[in-house]
């Protein structure tokens, strides 16, 4: 490992045309985490990862992986292994001659592609042609294409797209599992609810821009941090009373009063004192999506 | 052989498409040949006159077969896969035009030896000369050499037409934007499909070494731009 961090990327700008699609856009990842990349559609995150691979030309800034740019690195599958496409394959070959002609191209032993088979679960399906693959089964071809050179960075795009629940939570666990083993994994993804669960920290970008790269509970905070929800038959009496009392009464929508911060048992005892019966009482930290759409309000919509 | 020409034939060996290629073309040329050789108006003198039909035809759908291939990875994306291996591009373009250009020398080897046995026995019977052994041997081999030429240089039209269909129309639109030049200007006999022909007729208007020149020349000019654009082409 030349550097620090694993993806480097420093006022990346890109533009196609009339559209820039990557505008002065930096962040960083390190070794050992996963870091989603999360915006709305045309954000700029696949024009990055791109940037990353050295599949596009960046028009200014750097896109560096492993302290270099891609072309630049000695053994690229040994370093970085990429899903930018699940569907870049021929339909008419096997998976397991799709995964061999790339470990031939890249140096890697024919061994390793039964590895990354039995890694990703293909299993027999490794020998029919990839045309009758479900888009999940792709997208775990695509996925074992990645690690065939065992590498120590990982950007996926989009790598839950088409997987069944049973698939996201294997997706899940085994990013996680690429993590702990050291590894940095950057994935971006439209589902936000899978992705809390899998990523550390989350770099949001909208219109090629850095929105903010933050650890997830930072996110969080930063989108507004915890909430007491606080569920009672007199709620317009209740939200009254925590005003007086100096607690931050962020609405009420039906019996539910909502308050801000995380103290439950000082709102739970001001409904104490006045005789008012609690049906409900919860803290709430927002989710990685309610998070989302207040960092990035008015700057376009997700898929 | 390099690494990188290994894995384009294993990409080749592993797609249907290929072998079919391999196992039609050959029929289509011995079945063009010998409509040609049948004919009753004998206007064929040599052997090799037999052969300019079919060798046109395996040139064109050789030429057409690399560019659709090469084509089709650019729409596929799965180029970006070989980028992904090997970053500096060059090498990756290259390996894709030498391993269509192995592709057709065997597909010319192929056909212009079952064409020279097919049209040996029809020549027999008729008033026509028929080729000495070094002649042949020559001709077979100049005939491999320049469908192989034609190969790599419907490669390097798929690398600069980036899409199959659009790829194959330029092939084909080669022939006929040839064949009107060649009318037109009277230059019909330095274009490449021409020049194919030229070369199996070891020589004509224009003698043989001129026309391998040539036809090489026209090969590295086109791989050349394609090379050259292909390394600078973003994969957006």
């Amino acid at each position: 490992m030349s550097s620090a961090y694993a993806i480097e990327v420093d006022t990346l700008t890109k533009t196609f045309g009339r559209l820039k699609a990557v505008d002065g856009l930096s962040f960083t990842a390190e070794y050992g985490r996963v870091v989603g990349f999360i915006g709305p559609n045309g954000a700029g995150k696949t024009t990055t990862m791109r940037a990353l691979v050295g599949h596009i030309r960046p028009d200014t800034g750097r896109a560096h992986v492993a302290g270099r740019p891609y072309r630049e690195l000695t053994d690229p599958l040994g370093t970085v292994g990429a899903v930018l496409e699940a569907g870049a394959m021929h339909p008419g070959r096997s998976g397991r001659n799709h995964l061999r002609i790339l470990a031939r191209q890249g140096g890697i032993p024919a061994r390793r592609v039964e590895e990354v088979i039995d890694g990703v679960g293909l299993g027999r399906a490794a020998d029919r042609r990839v045309g009758g693959y479900s888009l999940g089964m792709r997208q775990r071809l695509a996925l074992a294409a990645a690690l065939l050179g065992d590498p120590a960075i990982l950007m996926l795009d989009e790598p839950a797209n088409g997987l069944d629940p049973e698939g996201i939570r294997w997706l899940r666990e085994f990013l996680r599992g690429l993590a702990a083993e050291g590894r940095s994994v950057l994935v971006s993804s439209h589902g936000l609810a899978e992705l809390a669960l899998m990523v550390d920290e989350a770099v949001v970008v909208a219109h090629g821009r850095l929105v903010v790269q933050q650890p997830l509970a930072e996110l969080r905070r930063l989108a507004g941090g915890r909430t007491v929800r606080i569920s009672v038959p007199e709620p317009d009496r209740l939200a009254a009373l925590l005003a007086e009392r100096g607690h931050r009464v962020l609405g009420r929508a039906g019996d539910t009063v909502t308050v801000g911060g995380d103290d439950a048992r000082a709102v739970g005892r001001v409904a104490f004192d006045h005789d008012i019966g609690v049906d409900r009482l919860l803290v709430e930290e927002p989710s990685l999506e309610e998070a989302y759409f207040r960092l990035t309000a008015g700057k376009e919509s997700i898929r | 052989m390099s690494a990188l020409t290994r894995a384009e034939l294993m990409k080749l060996r592993t797609l249907r498409s290929t072998w079919v290629v391999l196992l039609v073309l050959p029929v289509v040329a011995v079945v063009t040949l010998m409509d040609a050789a049948l004919d009753p108006v004998e206007h064929n003198t040599r052997i090799v006159d037999f052969m300019d039909v079919s060798l046109a035809v395996v040139s064109v759908v050789v030429a057409a077969f690399a560019a659709a291939l090469v084509g089709g990875e650019f729409v596929r994306r799965t180029v970006g896969l070989d980028y992904l291996a090997v970053p500096r591009r060059v090498p990756v373009l290259a390996a894709k035009v030498s391993a269509f250009a192995g592709v057709g020398a065997v597909l010319g080897l192929l056909s212009a030896l079952l064409a020279t046995v097919v049209a040996a026995p029809i020549a027999l019977g008729r008033d026509v000369v028929l080729d000495g052994p070094g002649d042949a041997v020559l001709r077979v081999l100049a005939v491999t050499a320049a469908v192989a030429a034609l190969s790599a240089l419907g490669a390097a039209v798929g690398v600069l037409v980036p899409h199959p269909a659009v790829a194959v129309g330029a092939v084909i639109g080669w022939q006929i934007v040839e064949m009107l030049l060649g009318t037109a200007l009277g230059i019909g006999d330095y274009l490449p499909i021409r020049l194919v022909t030229t070369v199996a007729h070891l020589g004509g208007t224009v003698p043989l070494p001129v026309a391998f020149g040539l036809l090489c020349l026209y090969v590295a000019g086109a791989v050349g731009v394609a090379l050259l654009v292909g390394r600078r082409r973003d994969l957006a």
